[in-house]
């Protein structure tokens, strides 16, 4: 038991490190053409705004199971298999871009807009007020953003199993469920409860410690 | 300095500023007064670039704002410090960082010895050199608007545009920073254009005001004429009441200026001519520490002539109401 729990530990780990890195680096470019686009932001432009909320919000909307299943083509181009821990990484990274996007914009988003105007009364260009005032002043709630992040991923990453990809979920699914061993299940649950936690309190501390 | 030319401003269908002129020199404080709404942040944001305008124009020493290219409005910009009613700091910048910002934003290194005396500097003028390291979470109000006017100097502006810079605070607090500015129009000879909606703040400070109602320019001049005999729009303004005065008999309202006001008018009218009348409405106020103001009494009609005559001999300006 403690072989498989070990390794099922290191495969979601990994999924959720992997999906939580590149969705952010990604998604962040969303982010910010939302911010910059949005009707108060910096240059305001309807159709471009509207295309990519429009956008988020569908794929957002989207189930993740099916979303794998989509993807598959996708992926086995991108990482040479469709099967497998690896292979996991891209539909879990898709399906948290929109997410991703979403908390960053709001974050941004919440950053005073008096900060800004004083920014431009000093005469600050664009990428200096998306560096120096945006990015910097949102930095926590970016953070807590990223927490939230790695959290469901933690739970999307359950399903990895319909893909062969392992991990946590995947054994409380086979040996908890299927094979009805109760101690998987405890055992797998009591693993995934306190990562969350770990991750929260990990992310509640950066916020205060930051803001 | 600044020409200010039958300005016009609209958002979309509504009019904000319209046929707006006016003339600030070097060395002015001027102060923009109005009721909330009434188009004074639009016209201040106007003057340095932040807001476009849809007629006239303004020319800062010749060069009219809505003609500069980006680069030109960012050298306009440099040239005028703007300070707000909310500080807008950055919370996660230390004060040192928060006064150096808008020196990176000019690309430069905000520890160079340079940058790092003139910020000292800074915070010796206004008084806070104890909070080098400080965030503005761990300020006053009072304390973060006067970082707030540090950073709005840190670029040597010759300019200094004020947005409400007093309305979150409590008056004790507000005098400090009106002296503060004072101080800074003296002796750093920056001209001070100055947004409020409180009369007391233009009162002490200001050498020149425009009154602005619904975008329009309904008086304009020096604070100490315009308040102490002020036309309907300003008295409405200020909540002075004509219609309270009495019915019957003559109402006569006298102006103090610097020379007669600490004199004593009334008691020696009536003293010298032997007379009652009751005193209806009487204000006085400090403009930059001159004491001017006007004082309406209620007199019998028969008594008019000797009154105005007396009033005449002793060189005391009067109006009947
Ligand atoms: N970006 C904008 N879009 C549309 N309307 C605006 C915008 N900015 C200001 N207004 C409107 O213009 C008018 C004047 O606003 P402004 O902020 O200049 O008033 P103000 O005199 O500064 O008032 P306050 O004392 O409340 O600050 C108001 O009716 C306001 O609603
Ligand atoms: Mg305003």
């Amino acid at each position: 038991m403690t072989d498989i729990i070990i390794k099922a530990t290191g495969q979601t780990l990994t999924m959720v490190f992997w999906s939580t890195l590149f969705s952010v680096i990604i998604g962040f470019i969303p982010a910010i053409v939302l911010t910059l686009t949005a009707p108060d932001g910096l240059k305001p432009n309807k159709i471009i705004y509207g295309i990519l909320d429009f956008l988020v919000n569908t794929f957002r909307s989207f189930p993740f199971i099916i979303l794998m299943v989509i993807v598959i083509p996708f992926t086995r181009l991108l990482v040479g298999k469709a099967i497998g821990t690896t292979a996991a990484i891209v539909p879990l990274t898709i399906s948290a871009i929109p997410f991703v996007a979403r908390v960053i914009e709001s974050a941004l988003r919440g950053v005073d807009s008096g900060l800004i105007e004083a920014a431009r009364s000093f005469g600050a260009s664009d990428a200096q007020i998306i560096f120096r005032v945006y990015l910097k002043e949102a930095v926590p709630s970016i953070l807590s953003g990223i927490t939230l992040t790695m959290i469901s991923l933690i739970g999307y990453s359950a399903m990895g199993g319909a893909i062969g990809a392992g991990g946590l979920g995947d054994v409380a699914i086979r040996y908890g469920y299927q094979a009805y061993k109760v101690n998987y299940l405890i055992v797998t649950s009591i693993i995934l409860i306190v990562f969350v936690q770990i991750i929260q309190s990990i992310g509640n501390l950066l916020y205060k410690k930051l803001s | 300095m600044i020409r200010i030319q039958n300005l016009g401003k609209s958002f979309g269908e509504l009019k904000v500023l319209e046929d707006i002129s006016l003339e600030i020199e070097q060395g002015d404080i001027y102060g923009i007064i109005g009721q909330s709404g009434a188009g004074k942040s639009t016209l201040l944001r106007c003057i340095n670039g932040l807001e476009t305008y849809n007629e006239g124009s303004i020319f800062i020493e010749d060069k009219e704002v809505s003609s500069l290219n980006k680069k030109e409005l960012r050298n306009v910009q440099k040239g005028m410090g703007m300070i707000f009613q909310n500080f807008n700091l950055l919370n996660r910048l230390d004060v040192y960082d928060n006064i150096a910002l808008p020196l990176q934003f000019w690309g430069q290194k905000k520890d160079s010895e340079e940058n790092r005396k003139k910020i000292m500097e800074l915070l010796a003028l206004v008084g806070l050199e104890d909070k080098v390291h400080s965030y503005p979470r761990q300020l006053s109000g009072g304390q973060k608007q006067r970082v707030a006017i540090a950073r709005a100097l840190v670029l040597d502006p010759k300019i200094l545009l004020c947005d409400e810079a007093t309305s979150a605070l409590d008056p004790q607090i507000t005098k400090g920073i009106l002296a503060l500015l004072s101080k800074i129009n003296k002796e750093m000879n920056i001209t001070i254009i100055l947004v409020t909606h409180q009369m007391e703040v233009v009162k002490e400070i200001c050498n020149k005001m425009i009154f602005i109602k619904d975008g329009r320019n309904v008086a304009m001049g020096r604070p100490e004429e315009l308040f102490v005999s002020p036309n309907k729009e300003i008295q409405q303004f200020v909540g002075e009441h004509l219609d309270i005065l009495p019915r019957t008999g003559i109402n006569i309202k006298l102006f103090f200026n610097n020379e007669n006001s600490e004199d004593h008018v009334i008691t020696q009218l009536a003293r010298t001519l032997g007379i009652d009348f009751s005193i209806c409405q009487g204000k006085l106020d400090n403009f930059r520490g001159t004491i001017l103001g006007s004082l309406v009494i209620n007199i019998k009609e028969s008594d008019k002539e000797k009154v105005t005559e007396y009033l005449d001999k002793i060189n005391v300006l009067w109006e009947e109401l």
